[in-house]
């Protein structure tokens, strides 16, 4: 065990010291943020303020715009997992790239444990970066008038944040057993960050894109990590926009802009998007576990 | 005297090709042993077989008494490996890089300290402990490269090329590291080469051609079998020391006025210059060299394998 805390420190000190590969990691989260307060905000709340005035409601500009923030957050937090992940496991790519992997075997180190050391530090990198990020989003929502979000709702944050963090880092651990050199890494992270906005519904809300493209997007897990995300950031702007409107104004509302999710005419419950998750990681465990063990001690 | 190393009828293929071709050797406890030969010549591959990252398709190996593929925890406790391209983390330090390989060895806390102060001042990196290994120059990576594989306290270390592209300075002081700890701790060392003057510094050198041992034995023997001394004449009166010499039926080589006999030994050379010694102004001898010794066993010079890779 005390080896692989050794390989964990080892791995999350090649991360951090890398001031590149720590600011490239969340590059995308800040992308996403600058374009989103440049452009695509105002277009959000001009539209729902338009669809309230139009429903014969006063609209409230100040909720709408914390609504909107907490949405595009929730969204952005979500694309964080994703691609923070992928950022610490750039190191496995690197070792095996440069023959650091054959030091390893060297030495009487067990295979499991440089396992275990990659996807534990993996895991830790990915989550104290999107923790950053959470602060990150919590301040931008309160410094452009929203509220701090309860200490449930942070808690919450924090479990769903764990959990689409254990999901992904294991997909991604998977998927950076097939690079071979950082270059072709390097060039599947930016295609990864570019689509990943996309299927997570971050851009544009979901409800605008045609309906095959939804369900694309929902039988993937990402959008349903963003689902699970903004749940936990909208209890309160959504109680606040949607007071007084009808509730089936307010349900297509939600499911227009990914707070809920189904499937046809089938709500589908947040423990099944839960479950959904859960065993998609645990899919991608045990096969990153697999390629990992074949392909680092491989003779 | 127990071996350290004991290798039998080792064959490596790469899909058709034959990397290493049946080669046995045995290393003695202690010994410095010199891989020598070409680039190409099978020597990598043999190291890597030996220390348990490569598997072979036949023959046995054992290290320290523990059979390589049957028993790789036990090997790889005993050995220490110093590949030829640099392993450790740029970004870290030599301090950190030596922490985490140490603590896969079990080796933490107190007793690493204790080991880091050796393995320290064995290799000479006391000044350099806590600088980042990628900002290094290439003789202070090679040496904490060497501190790397020594952490464990190893029985047998293992260099691959320790001294390919370093200057002929640092080529010296990592050759006086190695003997040193050699020399202390009396630990086992093999390590390959293909700079062939590099084997005088071994207590035995087998030279390698093809996958196959064409020869070994210490260097001096090797040198004593395989290559001739030549004696350099540089005469008072060239034309009477050309005719002396074609008078006595004794074959030679003329350049620049200098007149290059060869020459069974040093000793064979005495009734020689004794002879000739009115005509001469001075004479020197120069040593075979383990340049001849290749060429005379393989019938090439070493380089020009190494020009045709390159």
């Amino acid at each position: 065990m005390k080896e692989v805390t050794a390989l964990v420190r080892r791995n999350m000190r090649l991360f951090f010291r890398d001031r590149a590969s720590v600011f490239f990691s969340l590059l995308s989260v800040l992308i996403i943020i600058l374009l989103y307060a440049l452009f695509l905000a105002k277009m959000q709340v001009n539209g729902i303020t338009e669809a309230i005035r139009n429903a014969g409601l006063v609209p409230d500009e100040d909720a709408i715009r914390f609504f909107v923030d907490s949405w595009i957050m929730g969204g952005i937090l979500a694309t964080g997992t994703v691609t923070t992940s992928l950022g610490a496991i750039g190191i496995l790519v690197d070792d095996r790239h440069r023959g650091a992997a054959r030091d390893f075997q060297v030495s009487p180190v067990r295979r499991s444990q440089l396992v275990a050391g990659y996807l534990l530090s993996t895991f830790l990198v990915s989550l104290v970066m999107s923790l950053i990020a959470f602060v990150i989003a919590e301040a931008y929502i309160v410094l452009s008038g929203g509220e701090l979000l309860s200490l449930s709702g942070m808690l919450g944050t924090v479990g769903v944040l764990s959990l689409c963090i254990l999901a992904f880092s294991a997909l991604m651990c998977f998927l950076a057993t097939f690079m071979k050199t950082p270059g072709a890494f390097g060039s599947f992270s930016t295609v990864v960050g570019t689509l990943l906005g996309f299927f997570m519904g971050i851009y544009v809300p979901i409800g605008v894109l045609p309906e095959s493209i939804q369900v694309f997007m929902k039988v993937l897990p990402f959008n349903s990590a963003a689902v699970l995300l903004r749940q936990q950031f909208m209890t309160k702007p959504l109680a606040l926009v949607f007071t007084g409107v009808p509730e089936s104004f307010s349900t297509w509302y939600k499911e227009f802009y990914g707070v809920t999710m189904s499937l046809g005419d089938t709500a589908i419950p947040q423990w099944a998007i839960l479950a959904f998750i859960g065993s998609f990681g645990a899919v991608f465990f045990l096969l990153a576990v697999l390629r990992l063990s074949r392909k680092i001690g491989s003779k | 005297m127990s071996s350290a190393i004991r290798i039998r009828d080792l064959v490596k293929r790469y899909g058709t090709t034959t990397a290493v071709d049946g080669i046995s050797l045995e290393v003695e406890e202690g010994c410095l042993y010199a891989f020598l030969g070409p680039n190409g010549a099978g020597k990598s591959t043999t190291i890597n077989c030996t220390c348990s990252l490569l598997a072979y398709d036949s023959g046995s190996i054992e290290v320290c008494g523990h059979v390589v593929g049957r028993e790789d925890d036990a090997v790889r406790h005993a050995i220490g490996v110093v590949f030829q391209e640099s392993m450790l983390d740029p970004i870290l330090t030599v301090r950190e890089n030596l922490a985490t390989r140490g603590a896969l060895y079990g080796i933490r806390g107190r007793t690493f300290a204790a080991r880091l102060a050796e393995v320290a001042a064995t290799t000479e990196i006391e000044e350099i402990l806590d600088r980042r290994y990628g900002r290094l120059s290439g003789g202070q990576r090679r040496r904490a490269d060497i501190a790397r594989g020594l952490v464990h306290t190893p029985r047998v270390l293992f260099l691959d090329e320790p001294t390919t592209g370093l200057d002929p300075q640092t080529r010296a002081r990592v050759w006086a590291s190695v003997r040193s700890l050699q020399k202390t701790s009396g630990t086992t060392v093999f390590l390959t080469t293909h700079y062939m003057e590099e084997a005088n510094h071994a207590d035995f050198a087998a030279i390698i051609d093809h996958g196959r041992i064409v020869a070994s034995d210490t260097p001096a023997n090797l040198r004593l079998a395989h290559s001739r001394d030549v004696l350099r004449l540089i005469p008072h009166d060239a034309v009477a020391l050309r005719s002396w010499l074609d008078a006595h039926g004794t074959a030679y080589r003329e350049k620049a006025g200098v007149f290059s006999v060869l020459v069974g030994s040093s000793l064979a050379a005495l009734p020689l210059i004794r002879e000739a010694e009115p005509l001469l102004s001075g004479f020197e001898m120069v040593q075979g060299s383990m340049d001849d010794v290749f060429m005379s066993i393989t019938g090439r010079d070493i380089r020009e394998d190494k020009e045709e890779e390159s």
